[in-house]
C-alpha cells in the first residue's frame, strides 16, 4: 500500500483510451475559415459588452426586466419562437457585423443526425436537399447542426437547427433597421426578421454565450417543429423563406 | 520549415503572427494529451473530441495574450479543460475506465511468468474500481496527478483549483481510495 503513487502511475500507463483524433487538420481548417487577423475574431473574444450582453439574457431567461447596454438601449418588445427569444430594442449595442457562426465539427448529414438528440429534417424543395458543408457540434444540450449551403466563408444560405428544452438558449436583438413580423410555418406560430444584420447571442451548455452580428442574418425565419427550433438565413424572401421551411421532410 | 524542426517556442512566436502552419505543428505535438485530458474529464470520446478541438481553436486565438517564454502546455491544457469541464456538466452516458487489453500491454520488463501477471492484472483492476468508486473531484485530482502525468500546478490549473487545494484534496482523495482498497481486501478475505 506504500506504493499506492507507484501502483496509480503504472495504472495510468494501462489505462484504455479511445484513439486519439486527428484534430491537427481539423483545428487548421476552422482557423482557416475563420482567421485571427479577420474581425470575425472579435466574437471568440468575449468583451466586456459580451459580458454585459450575456447577463442580460440570463435575465431574460428567468423573465426579468432588464436593458443592454444599461441605460442606453430601451427594449420595446419581446417575442419568442422555439428557443430564441427576438428582442425588439431601439439601438443595437455597437459591435461589428462579424462573420457568421458556424462551429462544430464537419460531418455528413448521417453522422450529424446521430450526433444529435433530436430528429434533424432537412428541406425538400430543389436547391436546398443538399446542403453543401454540415457541421454540428454539441455545445448546445442535444447538440446543433449547421446545414450550409455554398461556401462556409460566404453561404448563400444557412439552416441551424437545435432542441428546445423549456426555456430560451440563444436571443436574437433587433434594432430598428430589423422588421420583425410575426408569420406561421405549418400554422404554428414563427418569426420573419429582415432588414439590417441583427445580433445573435446564445448559451452554450456550459453557460458559455456565444454573441455575433450576423453578416448572413439580413433576413432570417425562425420556426419550430415540435421541441426542435430552426433558424433559415440567407438572402431570401418571406414566401421562399416559408417554402423552404414547410419543405422540411 | 526546413532543417532543424522548431522548438516550442518558435512554433508558438510563428503561431502568434498568424501562421497557421506553425500552430499546426504544435496541435499535433499536444493532441494527444489535450484529448486524453478531456476524455478523463469528460468520459466521452465524442465531447472529449470537440473540447480538445475547441481548446485548440480558442488557444490560438487567445494566443495574443500568451507571455511569451512562459510554457505552453499547461497554459493549452487549462483552456481544453474548461472546455471539457463544460461539457461534463451535461447528462450523458460516460464511459468507464477500462484497462487495454492484455495482449496490448506492453511492458519493457522480462516477460513475467503467467501467474505473475495474472495477479498484477487483478490487482489493477481492483484498484481501478476503487478509484472509480470515488467521488468525481478525487476521481478528477487522481487522473490528473498519475493519470495524465500532471504537476500539482498542472492539475491546478486543470482543475481550476488553487494549488493547496490540490495538495489537500489529493490527500484525502488517497485516504478515501486506501479505505475502499482495504474494504475489498476484507471482502475478499
Amino acid at each position: 500500500m506504500a506504493d499506492l503513487d507507484l501502483e496509480l502511475r503504472e495504472l495510468g500507463r494501462e489505462l484504455a483510451f479511445p484513439p486519439t483524433p486527428d484534430l491537427a487538420a481539423k483545428v487548421r481548417a476552422q482557423l482557416e475559415a475563420a482567421p485571427r487577423s479577420s474581425p470575425r475574431t472579435r466574437l471568440l473574444r468575449p468583451s466586456r459588452r459580451t459580458i454585459a450582453i450575456a447577463f442580460a439574457i440570463v435575465a431574460v431567461a428567468v423573465g426579468i426586466a432588464f436593458a443592454v447596454p444599461p441605460a442606453r438601449t430601451a427594449i420595446l418588445r419581446v417575442f419568442g419562437v422555439g428557443g430564441v427569444r427576438i428582442r425588439l430594442v431601439d439601438k443595437l449595442p455597437e459591435r461589428r457585423v462579424d462573420g457568421a457562426r458556424i462551429f462544430g465539427t464537419p460531418v455528413t448529414l448521417a453522422k450529424a443526425r446521430r450526433r444529435l438528440d433530436f430528429p434533424l429534417e432537412v428541406p425538400s424543395v430543389d436547391g436546398f436537399d443538399a446542403p453543401d458543408h454540415v457541421y454540428v457540434s454539441r455545445a448546445l444540450p442535444g447538440g446543433v447542426v449547421f446545414l450550409v449551403y455554398g461556401s462556409v466563408q460566404r453561404p448563400r444560405a444557412l439552416l441551424t437547427a437545435f432542441t428546445t428544452s423549456g426555456f430560451p438558449y440563444a436571443e436574437k436583438s433587433a434594432g430598428p433597421g430589423t422588421t420583425y413580423q410575426p408569420v406561421r410555418v405549418d400554422g404554428q406560430p414563427a418569426a420573419w426578421l429582415a432588414g439590417a444584420p441583427h445580433q445573435f447571442a446564445f448559451r452554450d451548455r456550459g453557460g458559455v454565450f456565444h454573441t455575433g452580428t450576423l453578416r448572413l442574418a439580413t433576413n432570417t425565419l425562425l420556426w419550430r417543429v415540435g421541441y426542435v427550433t430552426y433558424r433559415l438565413e440567407g438572402d431570401l424572401s418571406l414566401d421562399q423563406a416559408v417554402r423552404i421551411a414547410e419543405s422540411l421532410r | 520549415m526546413v532543417g532543424r524542426p522548431l522548438d516550442e517556442a518558435e512554433l508558438v512566436e510563428l503561431a502568434r503572427r498568424g501562421d497557421t502552419r506553425a500552430y499546426e505543428a504544435l496541435v499535433e505535438r499536444y493532441q494527444s494529451i489535450a484529448f486524453r485530458t478531456a476524455y478523463l474529464l469528460t468520459r466521452s470520446a465524442e465531447d472529449a473530441e470537440e473540447a480538445a478541438q475547441d481548446g485548440f481553436v480558442k488557444a490560438y486565438r487567445a494566443l495574443g495574450r500568451f507571455r511569451p517564454g512562459a510554457p505552453f502546455r499547461p497554459w493549452l491544457l487549462r483552456i481544453v479543460a474548461n472546455e471539457a469541464r463544460n461539457r461534463r456538466r451535461s447528462a450523458g452516458r460516460r464511459d468507464v475506465l477500462a484497462l487495454r487489453a492484455a495482449a496490448e500491454q506492453g511492458s519493457g520488463d522480462a516477460a513475467p511468468s503467467p501467474e505473475s501477471s495474472a495477479l498484477a492484472a487483478s490487482r489493477r483492476e481492483t484498484l481501478l474500481a476503487a478509484v472509480g468508486s470515488l467521488r468525481e473531484d478525487d476521481q478528477r485530482v487522481i487522473a490528473c496527478r498519475y493519470f495524465l502525468g500532471f504537476s500539482e500546478e498542472e492539475t491546478a490549473e486543470a482543475l481550476g483549483w488553487r494549488r493547496g487545494t490540490v495538495k489537500s484534496r489529493l490527500s484525502r482523495a488517497l485516504t478515501r481510495l486506501r479505505e475502499r482498497l482495504e474494504e475489498e481486501g476484507e471482502d475478499d478475505g
